[in-house]
Protein backbone atom coordinates (compact mmCIF):
# COMPACT_ATOMS: atom_id res chain seq x y z
CA UNK A 1 0.00 0.00 0.00
CA UNK A 2 1.39 2.92 -1.02
CA UNK A 3 0.99 6.48 1.06
CA UNK A 4 2.04 8.78 -1.44
CA UNK A 5 -0.55 11.46 -1.04
CA UNK A 6 -0.61 15.15 -1.00
CA UNK A 7 -0.39 16.32 2.70
CA UNK A 8 -3.63 16.19 4.69
CA UNK A 9 -2.88 18.99 7.26
CA UNK A 10 -4.92 19.28 10.53
CA UNK A 11 -7.36 21.52 10.81
CA UNK A 12 -7.73 23.71 14.24
CA UNK A 13 -10.17 21.30 15.72
CA UNK A 14 -7.28 18.39 15.11
CA UNK A 15 -4.81 19.92 15.94
CA UNK A 16 -6.80 20.55 19.61
CA UNK A 17 -7.45 17.05 20.12
CA UNK A 18 -3.99 16.28 19.37
CA UNK A 19 -2.67 18.54 22.19
CA UNK A 20 -5.22 16.87 24.39
CA UNK A 21 -3.82 13.55 23.94
CA UNK A 22 -0.67 14.66 24.54
CA UNK A 23 -1.85 16.38 27.48
CA UNK A 24 -4.40 13.95 28.75
CA UNK A 25 -1.16 10.91 28.17
CA UNK A 26 1.16 13.13 30.63
CA UNK A 27 -0.37 16.22 31.83
CA UNK A 28 -3.03 17.00 34.86
CA UNK A 29 -5.48 19.25 34.33
CA UNK A 30 -7.87 20.44 32.13
CA UNK A 31 -7.24 22.32 28.85
CA UNK A 32 -9.82 24.86 27.77
CA UNK A 33 -9.76 25.77 24.42
CA UNK A 34 -10.11 29.89 23.41
CA UNK A 35 -12.72 29.65 20.67
CA UNK A 36 -11.36 33.02 18.73
CA UNK A 37 -7.03 32.69 18.97
CA UNK A 38 -5.88 36.25 19.20
CA UNK A 39 -3.43 36.17 16.54
CA UNK A 40 -1.62 39.41 17.76
CA UNK A 41 -1.43 38.51 21.34
CA UNK A 42 2.46 39.90 22.40
CA UNK A 43 4.89 37.16 23.44
CA UNK A 44 6.81 38.98 25.95
CA UNK A 45 7.97 36.66 29.09
CA UNK A 46 6.83 33.80 26.86
CA UNK A 47 8.87 31.11 25.76
CA UNK A 48 9.10 28.93 22.47
CA UNK A 49 9.85 25.40 21.54
CA UNK A 50 9.16 24.30 17.96
CA UNK A 51 10.03 20.94 15.84
CA UNK A 52 10.60 21.49 11.99
CA UNK A 53 8.76 19.26 9.75
CA UNK A 54 10.62 18.81 6.29
CA UNK A 55 9.68 16.45 3.72
CA UNK A 56 6.16 16.39 0.62
CA UNK A 57 5.51 19.30 3.07
CA UNK A 58 7.13 21.73 4.73
CA UNK A 59 6.62 23.76 8.00
CA UNK A 60 6.82 23.75 11.98
CA UNK A 61 4.97 23.48 14.58
CA UNK A 62 5.54 25.74 17.59
CA UNK A 63 4.10 25.90 21.21
CA UNK A 64 4.09 29.20 22.90
CA UNK A 65 3.29 29.78 26.80
CA UNK A 66 4.93 31.74 29.37
CA UNK A 67 7.54 30.87 31.94
CA UNK A 68 5.60 30.38 34.57
CA UNK A 69 3.53 28.12 32.60
CA UNK A 70 6.76 25.76 30.67
CA UNK A 71 7.41 25.69 34.48
CA UNK A 72 4.12 24.36 35.57
CA UNK A 73 4.14 21.71 32.43
CA UNK A 74 7.77 20.98 33.68
CA UNK A 75 7.07 20.40 37.48
CA UNK A 76 3.86 18.50 36.44
CA UNK A 77 5.83 16.27 33.60
CA UNK A 78 8.62 15.36 35.91
CA UNK A 79 6.38 15.58 38.98
CA UNK A 80 9.03 18.00 40.70
CA UNK A 81 8.52 20.56 43.39
CA UNK A 82 8.32 24.07 41.57
CA UNK A 83 11.42 25.36 43.78
CA UNK A 84 13.61 22.23 42.13
CA UNK A 85 12.91 22.96 38.39
CA UNK A 86 15.98 24.16 36.03
CA UNK A 87 16.07 25.99 32.79
CA UNK A 88 17.25 23.09 31.15
CA UNK A 89 14.40 20.98 33.23
CA UNK A 90 11.87 23.77 31.64
CA UNK A 91 13.09 23.56 27.97
CA UNK A 92 13.50 19.45 27.87
CA UNK A 93 10.02 19.69 28.80
CA UNK A 94 8.45 22.08 26.67
CA UNK A 95 10.77 20.72 23.83
CA UNK A 96 9.11 17.24 24.22
CA UNK A 97 5.59 19.03 24.11
CA UNK A 98 6.40 20.13 20.89
CA UNK A 99 8.06 17.12 19.87
CA UNK A 100 4.95 15.04 20.70
CA UNK A 101 2.39 17.63 18.80
CA UNK A 102 4.89 17.66 16.15
CA UNK A 103 5.11 14.28 15.83
CA UNK A 104 1.12 13.74 15.41
CA UNK A 105 1.11 16.33 12.80
CA UNK A 106 3.86 14.89 10.93
CA UNK A 107 1.93 11.60 11.40
CA UNK A 108 -0.99 13.14 8.86
CA UNK A 109 1.74 14.95 6.64
CA UNK A 110 3.15 11.79 4.94
CA UNK A 111 5.42 9.24 5.09
CA UNK A 112 8.83 10.89 4.01
CA UNK A 113 8.36 13.60 6.20
CA UNK A 114 11.43 14.29 8.55
CA UNK A 115 11.00 15.64 11.85
CA UNK A 116 13.66 17.45 13.65
CA UNK A 117 15.10 17.98 16.97
CA UNK A 118 12.95 20.76 19.12
CA UNK A 119 14.37 23.86 19.87
CA UNK A 120 13.85 25.84 22.70
CA UNK A 121 14.10 29.72 22.76
CA UNK A 122 13.79 31.50 25.71
CA UNK A 123 12.37 34.75 24.52
CA UNK A 124 9.72 34.58 22.11
CA UNK A 125 9.56 37.73 22.09
CA UNK A 126 12.79 38.10 19.71
CA UNK A 127 11.61 35.40 17.65
CA UNK A 128 10.88 36.11 14.16
CA UNK A 129 10.25 33.12 11.55
CA UNK A 130 11.26 34.25 8.00
CA UNK A 131 9.15 32.85 4.87
CA UNK A 132 7.13 31.14 7.11
CA UNK A 133 3.04 31.92 7.26
CA UNK A 134 0.56 30.39 10.23
CA UNK A 135 -1.53 28.09 8.92
CA UNK A 136 -3.72 27.04 12.29
CA UNK A 137 -3.20 28.23 15.58
CA UNK A 138 -5.05 27.14 18.87
CA UNK A 139 -4.84 28.48 22.32
CA UNK A 140 -6.00 26.87 25.18
CA UNK A 141 -6.38 28.19 29.05
CA UNK A 142 -4.34 25.50 31.14
CA UNK A 143 -4.15 26.01 35.02
CA UNK A 144 -4.36 29.85 34.49
CA UNK A 145 -2.29 30.00 31.92
CA UNK A 146 -2.60 30.57 28.28
CA UNK A 147 -0.87 28.33 25.93
CA UNK A 148 -0.60 28.82 22.04
CA UNK A 149 0.28 26.05 19.19
CA UNK A 150 0.41 26.79 16.22
CA UNK A 151 1.03 25.13 12.63
CA UNK A 152 3.26 27.20 10.07
CA UNK A 153 3.85 26.69 6.50
CA UNK A 154 7.08 27.55 4.70
CA UNK A 155 6.28 30.25 2.33
CA UNK A 156 9.69 31.17 0.47
CA UNK A 157 9.27 34.98 -0.49
CA UNK A 158 7.17 36.02 2.39
CA UNK A 159 8.26 38.77 4.72
CA UNK A 160 9.39 37.72 8.14
CA UNK A 161 5.88 36.34 10.35
CA UNK A 162 5.52 36.06 14.13
CA UNK B 1 15.16 -12.15 40.04
CA UNK B 2 13.85 -8.05 39.28
CA UNK B 3 13.08 -7.56 35.20
CA UNK B 4 15.52 -5.36 33.79
CA UNK B 5 14.62 -2.22 31.36
CA UNK B 6 16.87 0.17 29.80
CA UNK B 7 15.18 3.38 28.18
CA UNK B 8 16.95 4.77 25.22
CA UNK B 9 15.54 8.12 24.24
CA UNK B 10 17.64 11.71 23.68
CA UNK B 11 15.08 13.42 25.06
CA UNK B 12 15.66 14.03 29.25
CA UNK B 13 12.22 14.55 29.27
CA UNK B 14 10.69 11.18 27.90
CA UNK B 15 13.55 9.52 29.80
CA UNK B 16 12.06 10.85 32.75
CA UNK B 17 8.77 9.90 31.87
CA UNK B 18 9.31 5.92 31.05
CA UNK B 19 11.33 5.80 33.89
CA UNK B 20 8.64 6.51 36.43
CA UNK B 21 6.20 4.50 34.35
CA UNK B 22 8.61 1.51 34.24
CA UNK B 23 9.75 1.55 37.82
CA UNK B 24 6.04 1.33 39.17
CA UNK B 25 5.54 -2.11 37.29
CA UNK B 26 8.44 -3.17 39.77
CA UNK B 27 11.11 -2.81 36.77
CA UNK B 28 14.79 -1.98 37.18
CA UNK B 29 15.56 0.95 34.91
CA UNK B 30 18.93 2.12 33.46
CA UNK B 31 18.92 5.02 31.17
CA UNK B 32 21.25 5.57 27.51
CA UNK B 33 20.90 9.24 25.46
CA UNK B 34 20.84 7.50 21.91
CA UNK B 35 22.02 4.00 20.11
CA UNK B 36 25.61 4.91 20.52
CA UNK B 37 25.33 4.85 24.44
CA UNK B 38 22.88 1.86 24.95
CA UNK B 39 25.35 -0.35 22.88
CA UNK B 40 28.84 0.65 24.74
CA UNK B 41 26.43 0.30 27.93
CA UNK B 42 25.49 -3.09 26.62
CA UNK B 43 28.72 -4.32 25.83
CA UNK B 44 30.12 -3.10 29.46
CA UNK B 45 27.26 -4.57 31.29
CA UNK B 46 27.38 -8.10 33.05
CA UNK B 47 23.72 -8.99 32.75
CA UNK B 48 21.77 -8.07 29.32
CA UNK B 49 18.42 -6.50 30.14
CA UNK B 50 15.19 -8.03 29.77
CA UNK B 51 13.86 -5.26 27.43
CA UNK B 52 14.69 -2.04 25.85
CA UNK B 53 12.16 0.97 25.33
CA UNK B 54 13.57 2.82 22.04
CA UNK B 55 13.10 6.21 21.15
CA UNK B 56 13.96 6.14 16.59
CA UNK B 57 15.20 10.03 16.05
CA UNK B 58 18.76 9.64 18.07
CA UNK B 59 21.75 11.35 17.38
CA UNK B 60 25.10 9.08 17.01
CA UNK B 61 23.22 6.27 16.13
CA UNK B 62 19.23 5.93 16.14
CA UNK B 63 16.91 3.66 17.26
CA UNK B 64 16.43 1.22 14.19
CA UNK B 65 20.16 1.36 13.81
CA UNK B 66 20.45 0.26 17.39
CA UNK B 67 18.04 -2.44 17.00
CA UNK B 68 19.32 -3.58 13.63
CA UNK B 69 23.10 -3.67 15.78
CA UNK B 70 21.46 -6.10 18.58
CA UNK B 71 19.94 -8.18 16.29
CA UNK B 72 22.49 -9.14 14.68
CA UNK B 73 24.85 -10.00 17.95
CA UNK B 74 24.08 -12.87 19.59
CA UNK B 75 25.08 -11.52 22.53
CA UNK B 76 21.74 -9.76 22.97
CA UNK B 77 19.51 -12.48 21.68
CA UNK B 78 17.30 -12.45 24.79
CA UNK B 79 17.03 -8.43 24.98
CA UNK B 80 13.38 -7.58 24.00
CA UNK B 81 13.16 -4.67 21.39
CA UNK B 82 9.60 -2.08 22.15
CA UNK B 83 10.01 0.83 19.85
CA UNK B 84 8.35 3.77 21.53
CA UNK B 85 8.30 6.84 19.09
CA UNK B 86 6.32 9.52 17.60
CA UNK B 87 6.90 8.04 14.02
CA UNK B 88 3.51 6.88 13.39
CA UNK B 89 3.12 6.50 9.26
CA UNK B 90 2.56 2.54 8.89
CA UNK B 91 5.69 2.53 6.05
CA UNK B 92 7.41 3.06 9.47
CA UNK B 93 6.44 0.55 12.02
CA UNK B 94 6.83 -1.93 9.24
CA UNK B 95 9.87 -1.13 8.57
CA UNK B 96 10.90 -0.92 12.70
CA UNK B 97 9.42 -4.67 12.75
CA UNK B 98 10.89 -5.91 10.03
CA UNK B 99 14.64 -4.46 11.87
CA UNK B 100 13.67 -6.42 14.34
CA UNK B 101 11.90 -5.05 17.18
CA UNK B 102 9.42 -6.62 18.88
CA UNK B 103 6.85 -4.28 19.31
CA UNK B 104 6.04 -0.84 18.94
CA UNK B 105 4.41 2.17 21.21
CA UNK B 106 3.36 5.35 19.42
CA UNK B 107 3.39 9.17 21.50
CA UNK B 108 1.67 10.31 23.05
CA UNK B 109 0.90 7.31 25.50
CA UNK B 110 -0.37 6.58 28.62
CA UNK B 111 0.87 4.28 31.90
CA UNK B 112 -1.44 1.56 31.22
CA UNK B 113 -0.55 1.75 27.25
CA UNK B 114 2.80 0.63 28.52
CA UNK B 115 2.06 -1.98 30.82
CA UNK B 116 -0.31 -3.33 28.41
CA UNK B 117 2.19 -3.51 25.54
CA UNK B 118 5.32 -5.14 27.89
CA UNK B 119 2.47 -7.48 28.79
CA UNK B 120 2.04 -8.69 25.24
CA UNK B 121 5.83 -9.24 24.94
CA UNK B 122 5.48 -11.43 28.30
CA UNK B 123 7.49 -9.07 30.67
CA UNK B 124 5.60 -8.46 34.08
CA UNK B 125 7.64 -7.97 37.08
CA UNK B 126 8.93 -10.27 38.88
CA UNK B 127 9.04 -12.95 36.29
CA UNK C 1 -17.20 24.54 10.36
CA UNK C 2 -16.96 26.27 14.43
CA UNK C 3 -20.09 24.83 16.34
CA UNK C 4 -22.79 27.71 17.75
CA UNK C 5 -22.72 28.55 20.78
CA UNK C 6 -26.56 27.60 20.88
CA UNK C 7 -25.92 24.33 19.63
CA UNK C 8 -22.75 23.84 21.94
CA UNK C 9 -25.02 25.09 24.92
CA UNK C 10 -27.78 22.50 23.96
CA UNK C 11 -24.81 19.61 23.96
CA UNK C 12 -23.58 20.45 27.42
CA UNK C 13 -26.81 20.77 28.72
CA UNK C 14 -27.64 17.52 27.40
CA UNK C 15 -24.41 15.64 28.96
CA UNK C 16 -24.39 16.97 31.95
CA UNK C 17 -28.17 15.78 32.54
CA UNK C 18 -28.01 12.13 31.43
CA UNK C 19 -23.86 11.59 32.25
CA UNK C 20 -23.00 14.33 34.86
CA UNK C 21 -20.10 15.34 32.47
CA UNK C 22 -19.62 19.28 32.60
CA UNK C 23 -18.41 20.99 29.30
CA UNK C 24 -16.81 24.27 29.75
CA UNK C 25 -17.29 26.80 27.28
CA UNK C 26 -13.29 26.14 25.55
CA UNK C 27 -14.42 22.18 24.93
CA UNK C 28 -16.11 23.23 21.56
CA UNK C 29 -13.17 21.40 19.62
CA UNK C 30 -13.69 17.97 21.40
CA UNK C 31 -17.58 18.17 20.69
CA UNK C 32 -17.01 18.82 16.73
CA UNK C 33 -14.27 16.17 16.69
CA UNK C 34 -16.88 13.67 18.66
CA UNK C 35 -19.88 14.56 16.84
CA UNK C 36 -18.76 14.58 13.13
CA UNK C 37 -18.27 11.24 12.80
CA UNK C 38 -21.91 10.75 14.07
CA UNK C 39 -23.21 13.18 11.80
CA UNK C 40 -21.64 11.03 8.89
CA UNK C 41 -23.20 8.32 10.03
CA UNK C 42 -27.19 9.69 9.85
CA UNK C 43 -25.42 11.56 6.53
CA UNK C 44 -25.22 14.94 8.34
CA UNK C 45 -21.81 17.39 7.03
CA UNK C 46 -22.95 20.25 8.98
CA UNK C 47 -23.05 19.82 13.17
CA UNK C 48 -25.86 22.66 13.48
CA UNK C 49 -27.62 20.00 11.27
CA UNK C 50 -26.84 16.77 13.40
CA UNK C 51 -27.74 18.49 16.39
CA UNK C 52 -31.34 19.86 15.01
CA UNK C 53 -31.48 16.18 14.09
CA UNK C 54 -30.82 14.93 17.09
CA UNK C 55 -32.85 17.61 19.13
CA UNK C 56 -36.13 16.17 17.65
CA UNK C 57 -38.36 13.98 19.74
CA UNK C 58 -38.47 10.54 17.55
CA UNK C 59 -34.53 10.83 17.27
CA UNK C 60 -33.46 9.47 21.07
CA UNK C 61 -30.85 7.35 20.00
CA UNK C 62 -29.32 10.33 18.55
CA UNK C 63 -29.36 12.42 21.72
CA UNK C 64 -28.04 9.11 23.89
CA UNK C 65 -25.14 9.00 20.38
CA UNK C 66 -24.42 12.44 21.74
CA UNK C 67 -23.76 11.59 25.38
CA UNK C 68 -21.58 8.23 24.99
CA UNK C 69 -19.71 10.01 22.27
CA UNK C 70 -18.62 12.45 25.07
CA UNK C 71 -17.72 10.04 27.53
CA UNK C 72 -14.33 8.43 27.38
CA UNK C 73 -13.92 4.88 26.54
CA UNK C 74 -11.44 2.71 28.58
CA UNK C 75 -11.42 -0.88 26.28
CA UNK C 76 -8.33 -2.59 25.28
CA UNK C 77 -7.73 -4.82 22.28
CA UNK C 78 -7.20 -8.34 23.46
CA UNK C 79 -8.35 -7.77 26.69
CA UNK C 80 -7.31 -10.12 29.05
CA UNK C 81 -4.50 -12.27 26.90
CA UNK C 82 -4.81 -15.50 28.60
CA UNK C 83 -8.04 -15.35 27.52
CA UNK C 84 -7.48 -15.02 23.89
CA UNK C 85 -4.31 -17.56 24.10
CA UNK C 86 -6.43 -20.36 25.74
CA UNK C 87 -8.89 -19.72 22.54
CA UNK C 88 -6.49 -19.81 20.03
CA UNK C 89 -4.12 -23.12 21.65
CA UNK C 90 -6.92 -25.16 22.88
CA UNK C 91 -10.74 -24.17 22.28
CA UNK C 92 -10.57 -23.57 18.74
CA UNK C 93 -8.54 -26.61 18.14
CA UNK C 94 -11.14 -28.68 19.91
CA UNK C 95 -14.20 -26.66 17.74
CA UNK C 96 -12.33 -27.55 14.23
CA UNK C 97 -11.94 -31.18 15.19
CA UNK C 98 -15.89 -31.32 15.83
CA UNK C 99 -17.40 -28.82 12.38
CA UNK C 100 -17.48 -29.68 8.91
CA UNK C 101 -14.72 -27.43 7.17
CA UNK C 102 -17.41 -25.72 4.67
CA UNK C 103 -19.74 -24.52 7.33
CA UNK C 104 -18.51 -21.02 9.03
CA UNK C 105 -17.67 -20.37 12.40
CA UNK C 106 -19.93 -18.20 14.49
CA UNK C 107 -18.74 -16.13 17.00
CA UNK C 108 -21.35 -13.80 19.43
CA UNK C 109 -19.40 -10.77 20.84
CA UNK C 110 -22.00 -10.39 23.11
CA UNK C 111 -21.07 -7.18 25.20
CA UNK C 112 -19.31 -5.32 22.00
CA UNK C 113 -18.85 -1.69 22.86
CA UNK C 114 -16.75 -0.08 20.44
CA UNK C 115 -16.06 -3.28 18.96
CA UNK C 116 -12.38 -4.27 20.11
CA UNK C 117 -13.61 -7.53 21.34
CA UNK C 118 -14.97 -8.53 17.74
CA UNK C 119 -12.16 -7.13 15.88
CA UNK C 120 -9.55 -8.69 18.04
CA UNK C 121 -11.32 -12.53 17.36
CA UNK C 122 -11.53 -11.84 13.59
CA UNK C 123 -8.08 -10.39 13.73
CA UNK C 124 -6.76 -13.65 15.97
CA UNK C 125 -9.46 -15.66 13.17
CA UNK C 126 -7.76 -14.62 10.31
CA UNK C 127 -4.64 -15.68 11.35
CA UNK C 128 -5.44 -19.41 12.37
CA UNK C 129 -7.73 -20.08 10.23
CA UNK C 130 -6.27 -18.67 6.87
CA UNK C 131 -8.13 -18.57 3.62
CA UNK C 132 -9.58 -22.24 3.99
CA UNK C 133 -12.61 -21.95 6.54
CA UNK C 134 -14.93 -18.74 6.89
CA UNK C 135 -16.03 -17.29 9.94
CA UNK C 136 -18.80 -14.76 11.43
CA UNK C 137 -18.20 -12.66 14.03
CA UNK C 138 -21.74 -11.14 15.52
CA UNK C 139 -20.99 -7.80 17.81
CA UNK C 140 -24.53 -7.13 20.08
CA UNK C 141 -24.56 -4.11 22.25
CA UNK C 142 -27.66 -1.98 23.99
CA UNK C 143 -26.36 1.20 23.16
CA UNK C 144 -26.05 2.46 19.33
CA UNK C 145 -23.53 4.79 19.89
CA UNK C 146 -20.77 2.64 20.80
CA UNK C 147 -21.84 0.40 17.65
CA UNK C 148 -21.96 3.31 15.25
CA UNK C 149 -18.13 3.63 16.48
CA UNK C 150 -17.68 -0.29 16.09
CA UNK C 151 -19.45 -0.51 12.92
CA UNK C 152 -17.25 2.32 11.52
CA UNK C 153 -14.35 0.32 12.87
CA UNK C 154 -12.33 4.12 13.49
CA UNK C 155 -9.90 4.20 16.57
CA UNK C 156 -7.65 7.11 18.09
CA UNK C 157 -4.17 7.28 18.69
CA UNK C 158 -5.11 6.44 22.45
CA UNK C 159 -7.14 3.82 21.18
CA UNK C 160 -4.77 2.31 19.12
CA UNK C 161 -2.29 2.12 22.05
CA UNK C 162 -4.34 -0.01 24.27
CA UNK C 163 -3.15 -3.95 24.06
CA UNK C 164 -3.19 -4.19 20.25
CA UNK C 165 -0.22 -5.84 18.72
CA UNK C 166 1.91 -4.39 16.41
CA UNK C 167 2.09 -6.64 13.78
CA UNK C 168 -2.02 -6.56 13.88
CA UNK C 169 -1.90 -2.71 13.71
CA UNK C 170 0.18 -2.91 10.47
CA UNK C 171 -1.61 -5.96 8.48
CA UNK C 172 -5.29 -4.75 9.41
CA UNK C 173 -5.38 -1.29 9.88
CA UNK C 174 -4.74 2.47 7.99
CA UNK C 175 -4.24 5.40 9.24
CA UNK C 176 -6.86 7.96 8.28
CA UNK C 177 -6.49 11.70 9.63
CA UNK C 178 -5.48 11.63 13.38
CA UNK C 179 -7.48 8.42 13.61
CA UNK C 180 -6.92 4.51 12.23
CA UNK C 181 -9.33 2.50 10.30
CA UNK C 182 -9.94 -1.41 10.31
CA UNK C 183 -8.92 -2.72 6.89
CA UNK C 184 -12.74 -3.64 5.17
CA UNK C 185 -11.77 -7.27 3.92
CA UNK C 186 -11.69 -7.79 8.11
CA UNK C 187 -14.89 -5.36 8.48
CA UNK C 188 -17.06 -7.88 6.17
CA UNK C 189 -15.80 -10.96 8.78
CA UNK C 190 -18.03 -8.34 11.25
CA UNK C 191 -21.33 -7.49 11.55
CA UNK C 192 -22.54 -5.67 14.96
CA UNK C 193 -26.63 -5.28 15.75
CA UNK C 194 -28.47 -3.27 18.73
CA UNK C 195 -29.51 -6.07 21.16
CA UNK C 196 -30.77 -5.79 24.64
CA UNK C 197 -29.75 -8.90 26.56
CA UNK C 198 -32.40 -8.29 29.61
CA UNK C 199 -34.90 -8.71 26.51
CA UNK C 200 -35.57 -11.73 24.61
CA UNK C 201 -33.53 -11.59 21.32
CA UNK C 202 -34.43 -12.76 18.05
CA UNK C 203 -32.99 -13.22 14.96
CA UNK C 204 -29.90 -14.60 16.05
CA UNK C 205 -27.75 -17.51 14.38
CA UNK C 206 -26.86 -20.93 16.43
CA UNK C 207 -23.28 -19.78 17.67
CA UNK C 208 -20.23 -22.35 18.28
CA UNK C 209 -19.01 -19.40 20.90
CA UNK C 210 -19.94 -16.79 22.88
CA UNK C 211 -17.95 -14.23 24.43
CA UNK C 212 -20.42 -12.77 27.23
CA UNK C 213 -17.42 -11.07 29.40
CA UNK C 214 -18.16 -8.50 32.40
CA UNK C 215 -21.49 -7.76 31.64
CA UNK C 216 -23.53 -9.97 33.24
CA UNK C 217 -22.04 -7.90 36.60
CA UNK C 218 -24.28 -5.02 35.45
CA UNK C 219 -28.19 -7.43 35.89
CA UNK C 220 -29.57 -8.89 38.99
CA UNK C 221 -29.29 -12.61 39.77
CA UNK C 222 -32.97 -13.36 38.12
CA UNK C 223 -32.02 -11.75 34.95
CA UNK C 224 -28.54 -12.95 35.09
CA UNK C 225 -30.72 -16.39 34.79
CA UNK C 226 -32.99 -15.44 32.35
CA UNK C 227 -29.85 -14.02 29.91
CA UNK C 228 -27.66 -16.83 30.36
CA UNK C 229 -30.71 -19.67 29.92
CA UNK C 230 -31.22 -17.64 26.33
CA UNK C 231 -28.10 -17.20 25.44
CA UNK C 232 -27.74 -21.03 25.77
CA UNK C 233 -30.54 -21.62 23.64
CA UNK C 234 -28.85 -19.64 20.75
CA UNK C 235 -26.04 -21.87 21.49
CA UNK C 236 -25.26 -25.16 19.49
CA UNK C 237 -25.13 -28.08 21.59
CA UNK C 238 -21.76 -28.15 21.96
CA UNK C 239 -21.32 -24.49 21.79
CA UNK C 240 -19.00 -22.84 24.52
CA UNK C 241 -19.33 -19.78 26.41
CA UNK C 242 -16.77 -17.55 27.51
CA UNK C 243 -17.25 -15.22 30.61
CA UNK C 244 -15.39 -12.96 32.29
CA UNK C 245 -12.46 -13.56 34.06
CA UNK C 246 -13.61 -13.08 37.69
CA UNK C 247 -17.02 -14.33 36.53
CA UNK C 248 -18.55 -17.95 36.76
CA UNK C 249 -21.94 -19.54 35.88
CA UNK C 250 -21.94 -21.36 39.12
CA UNK C 251 -24.80 -20.04 41.85
CA UNK C 252 -26.41 -18.76 38.51
CA UNK C 253 -26.96 -21.63 36.16
CA UNK C 254 -26.10 -25.44 37.41
CA UNK C 255 -27.01 -26.33 33.00
CA UNK C 256 -23.23 -25.15 32.17
CA UNK C 257 -20.20 -26.95 33.16
CA UNK C 258 -17.09 -25.53 33.25
CA UNK C 259 -13.59 -26.65 31.58
CA UNK C 260 -10.37 -25.28 31.73
CA UNK C 261 -8.30 -24.38 28.62
CA UNK C 262 -5.09 -23.61 29.39
CA UNK C 263 -5.25 -19.55 30.64
CA UNK C 264 -9.12 -19.96 29.61
CA UNK C 265 -12.09 -20.88 31.36
CA UNK C 266 -14.96 -21.89 29.26
CA UNK C 267 -18.27 -23.41 30.38
CA UNK C 268 -20.51 -25.80 27.94
CA UNK C 269 -23.82 -26.82 28.28
CA UNK C 270 -23.71 -29.78 30.55
CA UNK C 271 -24.72 -33.55 29.26
CA UNK C 272 -27.68 -33.69 31.81
CA UNK C 273 -28.98 -30.38 30.76
CA UNK C 274 -32.41 -30.51 28.86
CA UNK C 275 -32.48 -30.96 25.14
CA UNK C 276 -33.71 -27.13 23.90
CA UNK C 277 -36.06 -26.96 20.68
CA UNK C 278 -35.59 -24.00 19.18
CA UNK C 279 -36.52 -22.51 16.06
CA UNK C 280 -32.91 -22.87 13.79
CA UNK C 281 -32.19 -18.95 12.92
Amino acid sequence: MTEAMTAALPSAPELAEIVDQVWASFLEGELIAVPEPDLARPYDGCLVAWVSIAGDWTGHLSVVCSDAAARAIATDMFQLDDSEVTTAEVADALGEIANMVGGSVKGMVGATAVLSLPQVVLDAAALVSPEARRLVTVQAHWKDELLEFSLWERQPGNGGGK
Amino acid sequence: MTVQAIVIDDSSAMRMILRRIVTKLGFEVDEAVDGRDALDKLNAAEQVPDVALIDWNMPEMNGLEFIQAVRSDPRYSRLTLLMVTTESEQSQIVRALAAGAHEYLIKPFTPDAVAEKLEILGLTAGV
Amino acid sequence: MAIASTDFNYVADLVRREAAIVLEPGKEYLVEARLLPLAREVGHTDIGQYIRHAQQPANRDQRWAIVEALTTNETSWFRDAAVFEGFRKELLPRLLETRPAHQPLRIWSAAASTGQEAYSLAMLLTEELGISRKFEIVGTDISRAVLAQARAGRYTQMEMNRGLPARHLVRYFARTGTAWQVDPQLQRCVSFRELNLAAPFSGLPRFDVVFLRNVLIYFDLSTKQTILRRVRQTMASDGWLVLGTAETTRGIDEEFEHTRLGGLTAYRASAEAPLELTRRA
